[in-house]
C-alpha cells in the first residue's frame, strides 16, 4: 500500500544512499514536507542536479503500486490528446459498422441506432455497445486520466520540462492542480478516485471533499522545469501559485569531487590529477 | 511552535508583497501560498528536521515562484530575522 507520508530523514538517507543523488538536506526536506501534506511541486533548476531522479526516488521510497508513476513531455506542440486522451473514434466507427452489418437495416433497426447515439434511448439489446460515452469502451486514456484513475491506489504524475508547455496545456493544467480532474472538450470530466485529503495541518487524513477545499492526495503533480532553456515559456501566475517551487542548486565543487572521488575511485581520480599536473609542467613548444 | 511560525509567515509574506509592489514585480503571496508554507512547515517540525536552511527552503518554495521574485523576498527575509534578533 502506499505511503501517504513519509519519514523525511529516512527519505533523504533513501535518496542519498540508494540512489547517490547528491541533494542538499533543506531540498530533499522541503520536497518530503510538501508530499506529505498534498501540495503539487515544480522542481526548478539547471539540468543534471538531480530533479527527475529524486521524483524516481519518491515514486519507489513511498511505493507505488507499478504502472502509477506517470509521465508527460511537456513539448510547444502538445495537446490535451497527448494529456487527457482522446475518443477512439475508428473503434467507435468500427462497431457501429460491425452492428450495422450484423443487423437487418431496416428503418426500425435504424432508428434505434440514431436514437441511442442522440442519447434519446437506450439501444434495446445493442446498448451496451452504443453508448459511444462508455469511456472504458471507447476513450484512449491519456496519462493525466490515468493518473486520475489509479490514485485510489496513490499516483504521481510527473510532467517534464513543464516550461516548454503552450498555453492549451498550462490550462488543463490548471484545473488538474487546482481540482485535481480534467475535463475532455467533449465534456467529461474525470476525476481523482483517492477519497483521501492529506491531513491539515498534520496528524489524521480526512476524507476528501473537493467543495470544501480538501482535495484528495492523490495525484500527486510534480513537474520539473529546466530554467536555462532556450525554449522557456512564462507560466501564467495563477499556474504557479498552486506549486510549490523547490529550487535545486547546482552542487557545490567540493561536493562534485566527493561524488568524484565515490564513484571513479580515490586511485583513478589520483591518476587523472597526475596526468593533468604532468601536462601543465609540459614546456611550450615552438609552432 | 505552529502559532510563531503562522505570525512569522504572514509578516514576512506582507513584507515581501510589499517590496516586489516597489519594484513593480507580480510576487503574489496569497493565502493559499501562505498556507501551503505554513502547512508544510507543521510538518517538517513535527518531524523535527526544521533547521534553518530547511525552515528558509520550504517558505521560499511556497512563496516565490519566480526568479525575479527572489530579491524581494530575500530582503523581506533579512529585515525579519534583523528584527527577531533586535526582539
Amino acid at each position: 500500500m502506499v505511503k501517504r507520508t513519509i519519514n523525511c530523514r529516512e527519505f533523504r538517507d533513501y535518496v542519498k544512499n540508494d540512489w547517490n543523488l547528491e541533494i542538499d538536506d533543506s531540498t530533499l526536506f522541503a520536497v518530503c514536507a510538501f508530499y506529505n501534506t498534498g501540495q503539487n511541486m515544480i522542481l526548478a533548476g539547471p539540468p543534471g542536479v538531480g530533479k527527475t531522479q529524486t521524483i524516481k526516488a519518491l515514486a519507489d521510497f513511498v511505493e507505488l503500486p507499478e504502472g502509477n508513476y506517470l509521465r508527460v513531455q511537456a513539448y510547444p506542440g502538445i495537446t490535451y490528446v497527448d494529456f487527457i486522451g482522446d475518443w477512439d473514434y475508428p473503434k467507435q466507427m468500427l462497431v457501429l459498422e460491425a452492428l450495422k452489418g450484423g443487423l437487418k437495416l431496416t428503418p426500425e433497426n435504424i432508428d434505434k441506432i440514431v436514437s441511442a447515439l442522440e442519447g434519446k434511448s437506450s439501444g434495446g439489446e445493442f446498448a451496451e455497445y452504443l453508448n459511444m460515452r462508455d469511456v472504458d469502451r471507447y476513450f484512449r486514456k491519456g496519462p493525466a486520466v490515468m493518473a486520475l484513475e489509479r490514485a485510489k491506489d496513490g499516483s504521481i504524475l510527473h510532467i517534464d520540462e513543464l516550461n516548454r508547455a503552450n498555453e492549451e496545456f498550462q490550462a488543463l493544467l490548471f484545473e488538474l492542480s487546482g481540482e485535481k480532474e480534467v475535463t475532455h472538450p467533449s465534456g467529461v470530466t474525470f476525476s481523482s478516485t483517492d477519497r483521501y485529503a492529506p491531513p491539515v495541518p498534520y496528524g489524521e487524513g480526512t476524507p476528501a471533499d473537493p467543495k470544501k477545499g480538501r482535495l484528495p492526495q492523490f495525484p500527486v503533480i510534480i513537474a520539473t522545469i529546466n530554467e536555462g532553456d532556450v525554449a522557456t515559456v512564462e507560466l501564467s501566475a495563477a499556474l504557479r501559485r498552486r506549486f510549490a517551487r523547490v529550487v535545486f542548486e547546482r552542487p557545490s565543487v567540493g561536493t562534485m569531487v566527493s561524488v568524484v572521488r565515490k564513484t571513479a575511485g580515490d586511485d583513478v581520480v589520483g591518476r587523472v590529477a597526475k596526468s593533468i599536473e604532468a601536462n601543465l609542467k609540459k614546456e611550450g613548444g615552438v609552432a | 511552535m505552529t502559532v510563531e511560525y503562522a505570525k512569522f509567515i504572514a509578516e514576512l509574506a506582507e513584507r515581501y508583497y510589499q517590496k516586489a509592489q516597489q519594484k513593480k514585480l507580480l510576487c503574489t503571496a496569497s493565502l493559499d501560498e501562505v498556507r501551503m508554507a505554513y502547512v508544510a512547515l507543521a510538518e517538517a517540525n513535527r518531524q523535527g528536521v526544521d533547521d534553518y536552511e530547511t525552515v528558509r527552503k520550504i517558505v521560499q518554495s511556497a512563496l516565490v515562484k519566480d526568479p525575479e521574485c527572489v530579491q524581494p523576498f530575500e530582503e523581506a527575509w533579512d529585515e525579519m530575522l534583523a528584527d527577531l534578533a533586535r526582539k
